[in-house]
């Protein structure tokens, strides 16, 4: 499947910002399954500096100041993605997953070494009491990985709501635990959580979801939207992509942006402005399929 | 006669303590290389020594050695303790040392490039990975940061220790942003003075070699050459307990001493924001903690520090020493492993053991500390864990089984240690010796391109108390000096290789910080509006005194006057208010934006951001003030003679510090600054106070005019002038037209002039600048007046000449005010007082599932 891929962010400032830097993450990352055939950040007004550099995680990094005064910055990633048809292990033979974590805490080989540092806590992935707890349901016995971390997907899909605007960035996992209502990034953090509690290892997904349009209607520009999902390590397999969201494994709508422990280690966009005043943010993603790319 | 030596130099049977002593060998008799000193201590007597201690101690004052203890917003720093004893160390075991430290930070870089690099000591199985990925001194944004072979580390510090063998042992390791080298070389200055004869014959190292490699490295790091601008110090500031050893080092090292808000990036280079414009800066020494240092790139939920910092490191414009994110290896986690990493990366054995240490991220280790706690110490196994060090033993039920808890819940968080006895050594008290234990704070840095240099001597840390065992040695401490002995006799410099002295040494003079300067102007302007405050409150209730009518026309208009200066909020003004309470008010109210309380806490503030730069009298006075400013008992009535009290102290006060700040500051710009402030506010305070008594040409009240008088401090020349003939335009001549009275709008307007007339001028364009017409129209409109026409009342009764002029002066002090703002310190406002955000993050959710 080729996607080309529009994510547009406008700042507006009520009074001038006088020096911005900036980071982006914007770029599809090349992974198992998915190519980033070609990528342009647009950025008004011109950058002063723009530079790229590859963080520890792999993701492709845009570094950009503005040094000039101005009331409205626009980014434009424009993104060509082709990704294959997933082949993910059959969830009933992936090893049990009691058995993946003594692969992982042996961390004997390099897949295990590099997957051990996702069983740790980080700083949007605390392991409380209250997470251990509601983790202790989905793996109180023996079964294959990927079966486990399904049932535990979809355990999360039927108890919480999917609720715009009811969480912040800032919303504990502790406290969505409480109001079993958030977006997206809570589900994927608070999955990844549980899996990271009983020794797994799972990593943040930052990316795309491609909506169809409903029967009969043509499709809309401008409507689609960034999304989060989260990977399970699967022995002798490698990454799984899993969306607790929709609860499925994912398939070619799925347009990976970048990887990391949460969502800290992959904001899209962040930087710190001087001056400014308060500001407005709109963000438009279009996500157009392309029957041959040229 | 001799005061008996030294019966006081013995240790009484009731105070010695188990361990070793660094002085006293086991007999009682001194080691032989302290025979010398001991003996000279002995002949001089206690009273002597007293005397001369006295005297050093009077040193400690004057250079204001302190530190400052991170307390409530006006906390003060403690006086800096040192002893007359040193620790004394022969050259062959220092020899041991200084190639045990060397050793040792060769292997931090070793660790450090590895594991900011391609991570062999995971795969090969050397380092448990958990001691990288969750440890918290990992800043991942500083992977493979800098260029290939480059050096991680530059300069590192250890705590020794002895144990009761005798030998050394390493208890804590500085990697990040190691402290002490300022210290150590002013415990030198005072006490190599102390002692001076005993010094020149005992042969100690010489610490100059020290400084002179820090200098070539900090070269080396920017590839510059006696470019010592381009090199600043980076503090978290003057709150911070150990600003002083940032002040002092970075005179040492001759290098302008800074704060997060002084830097900025461009275009991908590091700047300082100094009153010429912006000035690229290629080392920065840091002494903040790095995950503070970048905003965007390695904390994102503080702004402290320099945003784009991380990028411009990338992009090799400037180097940061130490390296961002060298504080990883600090973690006590490590302990453990650095004999294997020792023989691994240089094929020797580790020359200084470590404080024996387990760390509980293995089974067997975390089973050894469960049995063990008892014996043991347990402490995070990383620095940054809010994790206070426990002694086991201390632990009794519920305590001991949370800990266990914790422990077994994430074992890898947590490290045990060995409660090792330090050694002692005598601590004079001013009657006698008692021992203390003792830590070594050692210093090391780079040298050429793969060495490293220690630095012979150190800060001996003490302890106040008896404690026997190493949690870190606790506030209250004591240092000393330490002595390595050279084999044989030294030349040379005792300190610094320059005639630098080190109580001269000059900072980076050009390139002053706008933010300095803009602190000096409001520190001027502050203390003046202060001043202002003071005199119209004292006032208030001087007449209330003479005048037994609140209505009479004085009181009236000078109540109006102070409760428009202190901004008095309408709810608290009550109509026939008494004058105490009112005076109370503008004196002590939180609620009147520029109550005296108000006013003083902005001088404070200002006064602290350049502290480094004040003289010791005039922080001393500064002391005073906040001492002496205090507000009365909750409940009782304040009575007027309280009141004045309080006021007459801080007029002295205040005057005081103003002269003295003017006085012993050489006419730098950081002074010109401070007196422009000065004269604006007094301007200000003069005009706006000449309108509001004399604009009005009423009835000539004398009681009104004597008033103003004395509010402005000009009673006792205008009776010289005068005698006791009180005309309105004889006050007018006087207060505003006599350049030759200090108190006159004149005079204050000349001294702006001169003093605008001398700050850096923009060379692309010609003229004066704003700020220099303003205040040479000002001058002149006041110099072409005359006394009779300002006199002259209009057909209302008002002299309007009089009141235009003033408000003109007015007018312009403010403008000029903003002007200088505007062209000198904007970079330094931005950051104040523009709002800087985080962008919040992108929403991110889908709208259908």
């Amino acid at each position: 499947m080729h996607y080309r891929i529009r994510h547009r962010t406008e700042y507006t400032y009520t009074s001038p910002i006088m020096v911005a830097h900036n980071l982006a993450r914007l770029t599809p990352v090349n992974l198992a399954g998915q190519k980033c055939r070609n990528n342009v950040l647009r950025i008004e007004p011109q950058p002063d500096v723009q530079q790229q550099h590859f963080d520890l995680f792999g993701n492709v990094v845009t570094f950009f100041g503005l040094e000039q005064p101005c009331s409205r910055m626009v980014v434009e990633a424009l993104s060509e993605v082709e990704v294959a048809e997933p082949n993910w292990p059959i969830a009933e033979e992936t090893p049990g997953w009691q058995a993946t974590r003594e692969l992982l805490q042996a961390h004997a080989t390099p897949d295990t070494l590099h997957a051990f540092q996702f069983t740790l806590e980080s700083p949007y992935v605390p392991l409380t009491p209250g997470v251990l707890a509601y983790a202790r349901a989905s793996f109180a016995h023996e079964a294959p990985v990927l079966s486990a971390a399904m049932a535990l997907v979809e355990r999360i899909y039927t108890e919480f709501t999917y609720a715009p605007q009811s969480t912040t960035i800032s919303t504990s996992l502790d406290q969505l635990l409480a109001q079993c209502a958030g977006v997206c990034q809570d589900f994927t953090h608070l999955a990844i959580a549980c899996l990271r509690g009983v020794g797994l290892a799972a990593r943040y997904v930052s990316g795309y979801l491609r909506t169809l349009p409903r029967p009969g209607e043509a499709r809309l520009v401008g409507i689609d939207h960034s999304h989060a999902w989260f990977q399970l390590f699967v022995p002798g397999f490698g990454w799984v992509d899993l969306d607790p969201t929709n609860n499925l494994l994912c398939g070619l709508d799925h347009i990976r942006v970048a990887v990391g422990r949460d969502y800290g280690d992959i904001t899209p966009l962040r930087g710190v402005v001087i001056g400014g005043g308060s500001q407005m943010m709109q963000v438009a993603v279009d996500v157009e399929p392309v029957e041959d790319p040229a | 006669m001799l005061a008996n030596p030294l019966a006081s130099l013995h240790y009484t049977d009731a105070s010695s303590l188990s361990g070793y002593d660094e002085v006293f060998a086991p007999t009682g008799e001194p080691r032989p290389h302290y025979a010398g000193y001991i003996e000279a201590l002995s002949r001089m007597g206690a009273p002597e020594l007293n005397r001369r201690w006295d005297k050093s101690r009077r040193m400690i004052q004057e250079f204001g050695i302190h530190f400052r203890v991170y307390a409530e917003e006006r906390s003060r720093g403690r006086a800096w303790k040192l002893d007359p004893i040193p620790l004394i160390i022969t050259a062959s075991e220092w020899d041991h040392l200084e190639k045990g430290l060397k050793q040792r930070a060769l292997l931090y870089n070793f660790i450090l490039e590895d594991l900011y690099g391609p991570q062999r000591l995971l795969r090969d199985g050397l380092l448990p990975p958990e001691l990288l990925f969750a440890n918290p001194g990992y800043l991942r944004a500083c992977h493979r940061l800098l260029p290939e072979g480059r050096r991680w580390l530059q300069s590192y510090a250890a705590d020794l220790g002895r144990a009761p063998d005798g030998t050394w042992w390493v208890i804590t390791d500085r990697t990040q942003a190691p402290s002490g080298v300022g210290y150590t070389l002013e415990n030198r200055l005072v006490l190599s003075r102390f002692f001076q004869e005993v010094f020149r014959d005992a042969h100690v190292e010489r610490l100059t070699d020290f400084i002179t490699t820090y200098r070539h490295m900090l070269n080396g790091l920017g590839g510059i050459r006696n470019e010592p601008s381009r090199v600043v110090l980076l503090s978290p500031g003057p709150l911070n307990e150990l600003y002083y050893e940032h002040a002092c080092l970075a005179r040492f090292l001759g290098i302008n001493l800074v704060e997060g808000e002084d830097l900025t990036v461009r275009n991908n280079r590091v700047y300082l924001k100094t009153l010429e414009g912006l000035h690229e800066i290629r080392v920065i020494v840091r002494r903040q903690d790095d995950d503070y240092c970048d905003p965007l790139e390695l904390r994102g939920d503080s702004l402290l520090g320099v945003p784009g910092l991380v990028q411009a490191v990338r992009a090799g414009n400037v180097a940061v020493a130490n390296s961002l994110g060298s504080g990883l290896v600090e973690a006590q986690g490590f302990k453990p492993f650095l004999p294997s990493l020792c023989r691994h990366y240089l094929g020797e054995d580790l020359l200084i053991p470590s404080l024996a240490t387990w760390w509980c991220g293995q089974p067997r280790e975390q089973h050894y500390v469960e049995e063990h706690l008892d014996e043991l110490i347990l402490r995070g196994a990383f620095p940054a864990t809010q994790l206070d060090a426990v002694r086991g033993a201390e632990l009794g039920g519920e305590a001991r089984a949370l800990w266990l808890d914790r422990l077994r819940q994430r074992p890898h968080q947590f490290a045990a240690q060995e409660a090792m006895a330090l050694s002692t050594i005598p601590v004079w008290t001013g009657e006698r010796i008692v021992p203390r234990r003792l830590m070594l704070r050692t210093q090391v840095v780079a040298d050429g391109a793969n060495g490293y240099h220690v630095l012979p001597g150190g800060v001996a840390r003490v302890a106040e108390e008896d404690a026997p065992l190493i949690l870190g040695l606790q506030r209250g401490e004591s240092t000393k000096d330490t002595w390595v002995l050279a084999e044989k006799p030294l030349r040379g410099p005792m300190l610094l290789a320059s005639q630098e002295g080190p109580v001269t040494l000059r900072r980076a003079a050009a390139h002053l910080p706008s933010r300095v300067a803009a602190n000096f102007f409001w520190l001027g302007r502050y203390i003046e509006r202060a001043l202002g405050v003071v005199m119209i409150a004292r006032l208030n209730l001087d007449l209330a005194l003479e005048e037994d009518d609140p209505e009479s026309n004085a009181r009236a208009t000078f109540r109006l006057v102070l409760t428009g200066m202190v901004g008095l909020p309408p709810e608290l003004h009550q109509p026939g208010m008494p004058v105490e309470q009112l005076v109370a008010l503008a004196m002590y109210s939180t609620a009147c934006p520029g109550s005296l309380w108000q006013t003083l806490d902005a001088v404070h503030r200002a006064a602290r951001a350049v502290s480094d730069r004040l003289s010791n009298d005039c922080r001393r006075l500064l002391n005073r003030m906040e001492a002496d400013f205090t507000a009365p008992d909750v409940g009782s009535e304040p009575t007027s003679t309280d009141l004045g009290y309080v006021l007459r102290g801080m007029v002295t006060l205040l005057s005081a510090f103003a002269g003295l700040a003017a006085d012993s500051m050489t006419r730098s710009l950081s002074w010109r600054f401070l007196e422009i402030g000065r004269s604006l506010e007094r301007g200000l305070y003069h005009a706006s106070l000449l309108r509001q008594t004399l604009s009005f040409a009423g009835e000539s009240d004398l009681a009104l005019l004597q008033a103003v008088l004395d509010a402005t401090d000009s009673g006792v020349t205008y009776r010289s002038r005068y005698a006791n003939q009180f005309e309105p335009v004889a006050l007018i001549d006087l207060l505003v037209l006599d350049d030759g009275n200090p108190r006159s709008i004149a005079f204050q307007l000349n001294r702006l002039v001169k003093n605008v007339s001398a700050l850096p001028r923009n060379q692309q364009t010609p003229g004066p600048a704003p700020h220099e017409k303003l205040a040479v129209e000002m001058q002149t409109r006041v110099r072409l007046a005359t006394a009779h026409e300002l006199d002259e009342p209009d057909g209302q009764g008002s002299r309007a000449s009089f009141d235009a002029l003033l408000w003109g002066v007015i007018q312009g002090l403010y403008a000029l005010s903003d002007h200088v703002a505007r062209i000198f310190f904007s970079h330094a406002e931005a950051a104040h007082a523009l709002r800087t955000t985080i962008t919040s993050p992108p929403e991110l959710d889908i709208a259908s599932h």
